[in-house]
């Protein structure tokens, strides 16, 4: 295992009886990253957070969190670690004041004044009863409950689904303004939402985790190709596994390049397709991206597209 | 220790009400169990209640508090807060415990003392006898139920997995105790403890498994395991019982004149039959006589024991050992009404013809051993090594103390006796001699495990001359004053022994009524 990485797995699979959730995930999370799983509901995002919390036992592999090993993550290592889960139960019968008062005493390294000053940003009311508050609210508490003690992980399992943009924006402020103090991995399906503030991103279908990497890496490695070509375009069997999704219509080729390397693949190409008329190397916006792979994921049944695990890159590179 | 005691004082806090619930019914019952020895007409109203709150409300109570109490912290799901919090699973554990000893084991046992107290005894004398008590408590109270709603997510699911605990207990209790056929025995059963023994241990690995590993399936197979053992223990235990009283009953001859049985003069003609309470079964009385009993020596009989045997058919029937009443005898010759009881069916079968019946009886052998005198008084006095007594009247009897024993501190066997004084009525007939008056504080409902659960115990003692008085109205000429002499004889037991007797031309009656 690497130092380094706040999260890191080998193989890690999850299976509930005959069902495998989580297939041979492979993944590093860097210190100081912002760590975005995204995937569709349903992709094992959530099994994989809670394999990671220790919540969950893995079926096989293996996984590290702040250096130990997650199935023994229990007692005071959890007072390094801030938990959110939009599905989590929280003691619905306390008020947040109650509830911040219990948790306060577990945590030595507890900031009163931090959690003053996030009641205030958050606005949250101490006297109001749990049960009682909007989704909205009770998110917000568990983010104060979950950031005051300044862990150096924050694990957040969907936490801005569902949220009105108000919130979602407050969150995403109390979010930021911790993020260069601890490293933050979070899951979402919903790509629109993290793309503003994520500095890594992982790919997660059907159990696999398709590719993991830091955004500027990402954005730098894909390119949409299309080739127009003299004669009609044919699709032939030795194309290489970085180019996904190809399509011949007429004299014009396209596909995804996932592993593009400037100048070198552009002669790369030009010297495979000599008689090109001309050759578009476009790059992809980052939802563009999870559809190709995504797509090419589903026509393959079985195999892996490439999947990358992410360089050292600091979280505000 | 800081962590045990955040997580009590916060359980205390959110639970207050199902801790005041607890308490009030506690209190309700230290308040109304002194009523089943004070005798009045407010106190007789409220006996059905006195039944109530220990066997249904403290128990409910229990329930509701330990199931917040567990799921609070559910140790089953993936969904809770405190999972990912520094939550050290021993501690938590530890402030359960803490909190269970706290708020149910200390007021029950606050609960218990005051009864002690209430009825005169003190809740000091013996110590080790709350063990037995709160082991009692643990095995068919506490235990189960902190380790069911360990293994359940919330009080909906505790609730039916208990009922479901509760039907299969009650089937396995029916199933051990069929082979039986509704023979009942009283001999003592020191076994059943096993049973305890045996849902302790379980419940509590099944609690430690989900509090160290939250292995639901692991903790609910301990618990499946359990009840298979208890089961089977039961089930055992009851198919064993049958030898075990054989081998416990077969002491040896005493050195002293033995005791015998023998068939009461006209015993023949004045054999009866009755159907009990079940149309099928049927109770055939024998009129005996028991004598043999050594100076100084008590016998009581536990069980009976009856074989059928028709030499004409070659049939034969036999019961398993089965008890009625306790019958129990001091020296000298007594006449005792033996019941034995069959199915109708075998009844018909032996009924044409005369058979050979041979009776067997259980007998403990018991010696007299100290003997305390105290004064009879109107209101309360304490008797040494017995308990505290009572000489109030009740209804027209004039001569009944009602006596309360610790069930910490049973005494053994105790037979009590006093002597009447005349009154000197001019009109009165009063035959010569000493007026005696004797009973037997009977203390053999010790086999009931639940009733070990009420700290104190009502005991009645019939102080009446039916020697000479057939009715109970007519005492005249007779008192018991207060300062009357009673005195307390303990009889300890010394062996046990079977007692027989073959009736070779017996005949069951024409008709039972």
């Amino acid at each position: 295992m690497n130092l380094g990485n706040a999260i890191q797995t080998q193989g890690l699979t999850k299976r509930f009886a005959r069902t495998e959730v989580l297939r041979g995930i492979d993944v590093a999370v860097p210190e100081g990253a912002i760590y975005a799983l995204v995937g569709a509901n349903g992709a094992g995002k959530t099994t994989m957070i809670k394999v990671l919390m220790n919540i969950l036992r893995p079926s096989s592999g293996r996984a590290e969190v702040l250096s130990g090993d997650s199935r023994t993550l229990t007692g005071a290592r959890f007072c390094e670690i801030g938990y959110v889960s939009e599905n989590q139960e929280m003691p619905d019968a306390m008020t947040i004041g109650a509830m911040l008062d219990y948790t306060r005493p577990f945590y030595p390294r507890w900031d009163r004044a931090l959690e003053i000053e996030l009641i205030r940003q958050f606005d949250l009311r101490l006297d109001r009863k749990l049960r009682h508050l909007s989704r909205g609210m009770r998110m917000k508490a568990a983010f104060v409950s979950s950031m005051a003690y300044r862990p150096k992980l924050m694990v957040l399992d969907e936490p801005l689904a569902g949220l009105d943009p108000l919130v979602r924006d407050e969150l995403i402020e109390g979010i930021l303004d911790r993020a260069e103090e601890t490293t933050i991995f979070l899951s979402s399906h919903d790509l629109a939402e993290i793309e503003s503030f994520a500095s890594h991103i992982g790919f997660m279908e059907d159990g696999r985790l398709l590719f993991s990497d830091g955004m500027s890496a990402i954005a730098a490695r894909f390119r949409e190709i299309t080739i127009a070509l003299d004669g009609a375009a044919q699709l032939s069997n030795d194309m290489p596994r970085e180019w996904l999704l190809p399509e011949a219509a007429d004299h014009m080729l396209r596909f995804v390049h996932t592993a593009w390397r400037g100048d070198a693949s552009e002669r790369d190409l030009r010297e495979r397709f000599p008689a090109a008329r001309s050759i578009e190397m476009d790059p992809m916006p980052l939802r563009a991206i999870f559809l190709a792979v995504a797509k090419s994921g589903r026509k393959q049944p079985g195999a892996n597209p490439p999947s990358h695990t992410a360089e050292k890159e600091s979280a505000h590179a | 220790m800081s962590q045990i005691l955040h997580i009590f004082r916060k359980d205390t806090r959110m639970y207050w009400m199902e801790i005041l619930a607890l308490l009030l019914a506690l209190s309700l019952y230290a308040f109304l169990y002194p009523n089943r020895w004070n005798y009045s007409p407010t106190a007789m109203r409220s006996q059905y209640l006195n039944l109530l709150l220990p066997q249904v409300l403290v128990p409910a109570a229990c329930w509701l508090l330990i199931a917040r109490l567990i799921h609070a912290e559910s140790l089953v799901g993936d969904r809770q807060w405190w999972l990912t919090r520094p939550y050290e699973r021993k501690k938590l554990l530890a402030a359960k415990a803490l909190f269970v000893a706290a708020w149910i084991y200390l007021p029950f046992v606050i609960a218990e003392a005051v009864i002690l107290k209430e009825g005169g005894l003190s809740p000091l004398a013996h110590v080790a006898g709350w063990f037995p008590l709160l082991a009692i408590a643990s095995a068919y109270g506490v235990f189960p139920l902190i380790a069911i709603a360990a293994m359940t997510s919330n009080f909906a699911r505790m609730t039916l997995a208990l009922f479901a605990a509760v039907i299969v207990w009650l089937g396995a209790t029916a199933l051990a105790f069929m082979p039986r056929g509704g023979y009942e025995s009283a001999a003592p059963n020191d076994r059943s403890m096993w049973i305890a023994v045996i849902v302790i241990v379980g419940a509590a690995v099944a609690t430690l498994i989900q509090f160290a590993t939250r292995r639901v399936l692991l903790a609910v197979a301990t618990g499946a395991v359990t009840v298979l053992l208890a089961t089977g223990t039961a089930m055992w235990l009851t198919a064993t019982r049958e030898s075990r009283i054989d081998r416990a009953y077969s002491g040896p001859a005493a050195s002293h004149a033995s005791m015998q049985l023998a068939l009461a003069p006209y015993g023949l003609a004045q054999v009866k039959a009755v159907f009990s309470e079940r149309p099928d079964k049927i109770y055939v009385t024998v009129p005996l006589t028991f004598s043999g009993v050594p100076e100084g020596y008590a016998a009581q009989v536990d069980d009976v024991k009856a074989a059928l045997d028709d030499p004409a058919t070659g049939q034969h029937w036999s019961s398993p050992w089965w008890t009625s009443r306790t019958m129990r005898f001091l020296p000298g010759e007594h006449q005792a009404q033996v019941e034995f009881m069959l199915d109708r069916n075998q009844y018909e079968r032996f009924k044409p013809s005369p058979t050979r019946l041979r009776l067997a009886l259980a007998v403990t052998e018991l010696r007299a051993g100290s003997d305390t005198a105290a004064a009879l008084a109107a209101g309360d006095f304490p008797v040494r090594d017995f308990g505290v007594c009572s000489g109030r009247w009740l209804y027209r009897f004039p001569a009944q103390p009602m006596c309360r024993i610790s069930a910490l501190d049973l005494p053994p066997l105790t037979h009590v006796s006093t002597v009447w004084s005349r009154t000197n009525e001019p009109d009165a007939y009063v035959p010569p001699g000493p007026i005696t008056a004797a009973a037997w504080a009977d203390t053999s409902y010790d086999n009931e495990l639940f009733l070990r659960l009420l700290p104190v115990w009502p005991v009645r003692t019939l102080l009446y001359p039916h020697s000479i008085y057939g009715d109970l109205n007519s005492t005249r000429g007779l008192e018991l004053a207060p300062g009357t002499p009673i005195h307390f004889t303990q009889y300890n037991v010394t062996r046990r022994t079977q007692v027989s007797l073959t009736i070779p031309n017996f005949r069951l009656p024409d008709e039972p009524r």
